[in-house]
């Protein structure tokens, strides 16, 4: 066949001619008591409320069931199905139950209903993410009608935070269910703002408004939730489909749906710590070698090798510039408003020069080469992060290459891959996030001592000791009074922010985008509930 | 004929066993689950006993007889993300996959034979030119490029048509199918065009293709000197030679829309089985990424019979030889 120039140029013209039509008129209106229909990036794997605590089931779960607490948008203790609680002795604590709160079928909530919750919330069979980690260690009883007791095998402060992740369950539903119930919508009865109306995989959850809730009742009588996984796809169905509300603005849209009209943007800091960690523990580590490739003891069993790390990486350019926004420089263990973090930490500027000076310092004066490992599609725009934080460093004479893989290879390489079953990276990116919203899970699973007999820093993949502050974290564990924790907590994190224990980044910040006419306050937990967006009153 | 269906279905076997033994030990090879999902709050206690549980302790050989035993009461394993037996998990999102798939096969048919038709029997006229050049368009354009772009301009611009998810859809036969309304047609129509766009250039060339092979031949010829209708040289003598090698193509692109349509599923929120085969093997959710290959094995096995029954009603050849072979 022959190609003509001008007949494949005319064909190629028809395709961008559409371009330049008059837009069509603006999305649809919201009006209160209606429809609330939301897109959402990822979606929840199952209706039963106990079976995956991931962000997308949180989410769902929260419109349908209520927990005995709550968490508020900056992951506050508020009252839920209990209305107050009280810590009776060390060990023990007692949590009243409201008057008139009821399950959809009628039933009223029992003291009962409670205990049946947390027992089979630890035993779903096959789930991996499982409630055992919140659970654990307590024993729950009757004290009387309206009173549940909780014993803890040892004092434990966040008893309240804990049970706040575990959606109550009705006992005389949840006896007889079989898992398949719960995504029929059979046993899908909770005591929440919402009722279960369908779940189709893939396709939609739809929930109908429960005129008999306990507590303020939302604006929507009903809400429809889509998932659409493309970041594109999503913006264009806001743009588009009279969808009103969609989580996850992709960074690269931020900036072109802020000007345009009709739209609205919510924010809300992420209680999440994305960072770098070190290997703190091998005395040669696989992936440091000098410049001509010969082995060298490990650098990062330095402090000031570290230090000078954080300080050559410029973490409000990356925030700024590759997150475009989607991020807040991160100085510890957790953003501010959540209990722990210490107002003291500053977030130091980037130095160059004094950074390749404390290298030098640090017997380092040519530097070293260092593989940078990580997941290439768990956060926002990880592996531009990682090179971009490796061409700081390579400014102070590090030589460093990036290796990102994906996030199922990686995980298990850097919990396990190397010999003995030991984590094998020298030097990865890697996040964490604690649904109990304070910092003591983070001091606890990510800095204390790896310690698998009792159960403590089951995430310190960089094998990070520090016997000082292992004791300080322990210390804090034990104490129960709000005041006194919170001042051990905050020295917690200076130790650790100023031995280098991590290196933090930055704080994801998730973007909501909202069709006019609809009020959002944003939150730290990443959750989506349609009880948080209002109609505006106009 | 019958003999030669067994002789095949024994042959599928052979091929998903292979394919399981595969998949096995490439899962295992990657990583595990547990340590991608689990709460960042357990203890090593709790991971330990959760790999017990799920017998990922145990060498690959025993997991793999322990799956060869479930599979002969038909139990493929339950999904460790969706807390449901993985074969219902594939089969609820079957439905929304494969009226996706007949619709752009169908777009690819009926647009593309006779747009080849017409460019085979007039190859210098212009329209056949612009028919031709366009063609080059369809298949060197990626899908997800294209796919953005419809969404663009028909949805967020013209406002014409919406650009996710299904729309309304009716029960029939146990399962949801959304070509039975109205509003479900409008969602499929742009996945569908995607999807279809690729297809249509390659039935088109071939179909062009084969024109151009047919016409001088004798049989042709003779028909034309016999005095038939154009029309009917066209429709029975070329078009019939023509179709072998096309009924080919449309049942194994038939065969991959089903399986790989993963691109355009996701851009346009289309909840069907492409998208989850991805989602499975980010999470590494080994029961549902078994039985989905096998699934897909079968499906080939199965289309390519099919595509062999087609040629025996399309060619008395066929049809004689393998009587004899029978």
């Amino acid at each position: 066949m022959t190609l003509d120039r001008r007949t494949f140029m005319g064909s190629l013209g028809l395709l961008f001619l559409p371009g330049t039509f008059i837009p069509a008129s603006p999305a649809f209106a919201v009006s209160p008591d209606g429809t609330l229909t939301v897109g959402m990036s990822s979606e929840s794997s199952s209706m039963d409320p106990h079976w995956h605590i991931r962000t997308a089931n949180s989410s769902i779960a929260q419109h349908i069931f209520d927990r005995i607490v709550h968490m508020d948008e900056t992951q506050n203790v508020v009252p839920g199905l209990a209305e107050s609680w009280r810590n009776v002795d060390e060990l023990t604590w007692e949590f009243t139950l409201r008057e008139g709160a009821t399950f959809h079928n009628g039933d009223p909530v029992t003291v009962e209903d409670l205990i049946f919750t947390y027992e089979r919330a630890q035993n779903v069979p096959g789930a991996i993410f499982n409630l055992r980690a919140y659970l654990g260690g307590k024993s729950f009883e009757k004290a009387d009608e309206r009173t549940l007791r909780v014993i803890t095998d040892a004092p434990n402060p966040i008893v309240p935070r804990e049970l706040s992740t575990t959606s109550i369950i009705s006992k005389a539903v949840g006896e007889t269910a079989l898992p398949e119930d719960y995504n029929s919508g059979k046993a899908t009865i909770g005591t929440g703002p919402f009722k279960f109306v369908a779940y189709k995989p893939g396709e939609v959850i739809e929930l109908e408004r429960n005129d008999d809730y306990w507590g303020e009742k939302p604006d929507w009588s009903r809400v429809v939730i889509r998932p659409i996984p493309t970041g594109g796809s999503r913006v264009a169905a806001l743009q588009s489909d009279g969808v009103d509300v969609i989580d996850t603005v992709p960074p690269s849209d931020v900036e072109h749906l802020e000007a345009e009209a009709g739209i609205a943007l919510g924010r809300g800091t992420a209680n999440r710590m994305i960072f770098l960690f070190f290997d703190h523990d091998r005395e040669v580590t696989p992936y440091v070698t000098a410049k001509d490739g010969s082995e060298i003891p490990n650098p990062f069993k330095n402090q000031m090798v570290r230090d000078a790390f954080d300080l050559a990486i410029d973490k409000k350019a990356i925030s700024a510039r590759i997150l475009s926004g989607n991020g807040a420089p991160a100085e510890q263990l957790v953003p501010t408003g959540i209990y722990g973090h210490n107002p003291d930490i500053p977030l130091r500027d980037a130095d160059m020069a004094k950074a390749k000076e404390m290298l030098a310092e640090a017997g380092y004066p040519d530097g070293f080469k260092v593989i940078l490992h990580g997941p290439n599609d768990r956060f926002i725009r990880d592996s531009a992060v990682m090179q971009a934080a490796a061409q700081m460093l390579t400014r102070i004479g590090v030589e460093i290459s990036v290796d990102a893989m994906p996030a199922n290879i990686f995980y298990k390489r850097a919990s396990s891959g190397g010999p003995d079953g030991v984590p094998e990276f020298s030097f990865f990116l890697v996040g964490y996030g604690a649904a109990t919203g304070e910092v003591s899970a983070a001091l606890r699973n990510l800095v204390h001592t790896y310690d698998k007999s009792r159960g403590l820093g089951s995430n310190n993949r960089g094998r990070y000791s520090n016997p000082e502050l292992d004791a300080m974290i322990e210390e804090g564990m034990a104490t129960v009074d709000d005041e006194k924790r919170l001042a051990i907590y905050r020295e917690c994190c200076a130790i650790a922010v100023k031995d280098v224990a991590v290196l933090p980044l930055y704080y994801p910040i998730s973007v909501w985008g909202m069709t006019d006419g609809i009020d959002f306050g944003g939150r730290s937990d990443e959750r989506t509930l349609a009880m948080d967006f209002h109609a505006a009153a106009s | 004929m019958f003999a030669s269906i067994l002789k095949r279905l024994i042959q599928a076997v052979f091929v998903v066993l292979c394919m399981t033994v595969i998949v096995f030990i490439g899962m295992n090879l990657i990583g595990n689950p547990i340590d991608l999902l689990i709460s960042p709050q357990a203890t090593q206690a709790e991971r330990e006993r959760l790999i017990v549980e799920f017998g990922l302790d145990q060498p690959v050989w025993t997991q793999y007889l322990h799956f060869l035993d479930g599979l002969l009461h038909l139990d493929l394993g339950r999904s460790y993300i969706f807390n449901e037996p993985a074969l219902k998990v594939i089969l609820t999102r079957l439905p929304a996959t494969l009226e996706l798939a007949v619709m752009a096969t169908l777009i690819a048919v009926v647009v593309g034979i006779p747009l080849g038709l017409y460019a085979g029997l007039r190859p210098h006229s212009p329209v056949s030119r612009v028919i031709m050049s366009s063609s080059i368009l369809g298949f060197s354009l990626p899908t997800f490029w294209v796919g953005m772009m419809f969404i663009m301009i028909f949805s967020v611009k013209l406002g014409w048509l919406p650009s996710s998810g299904r729309g309304e859809t009716v029960q029939m036969l146990g399962a949801d199918w959304s070509f039975l309304t109205l509003d479900g047609l409008k969602h499929m129509l742009l996945p569908a065009i995607n999807l279809a766009l690729f297809k249509t250039s390659l039935i088109l060339r071939l179909t062009r293709a084969g024109v151009a092979e047919v016409l001088p031949q004798d049989y042709v010829r003779l028909a034309h000197a016999k005095g038939l209708s154009a029309r009917r040289v066209t429709m029975v003598h070329v078009l019939k030679n023509v179709m072998i090698p096309v009924v080919t193509v449309v049942g194994l692109e038939f065969g991959s829309v089903i399986a790989f349509s993963v691109v355009t599923e996701t851009i346009f929120a289309w909840p069907g089985m492409g998208k989850l085969i991805i989602d499975s093997i980010n999470n590494l959710d080994r029961p549902v990424i078994v039985a989905y290959l096998m699934i897909i094995v079968l499906l080939f096995v199965t289309i390519n019979l099919l595509v062999d029954i087609i040629y025996t009603l399309l060619d008395p050849r066929v049809r004689f030889a393998s009587g004899r072979a029978a």
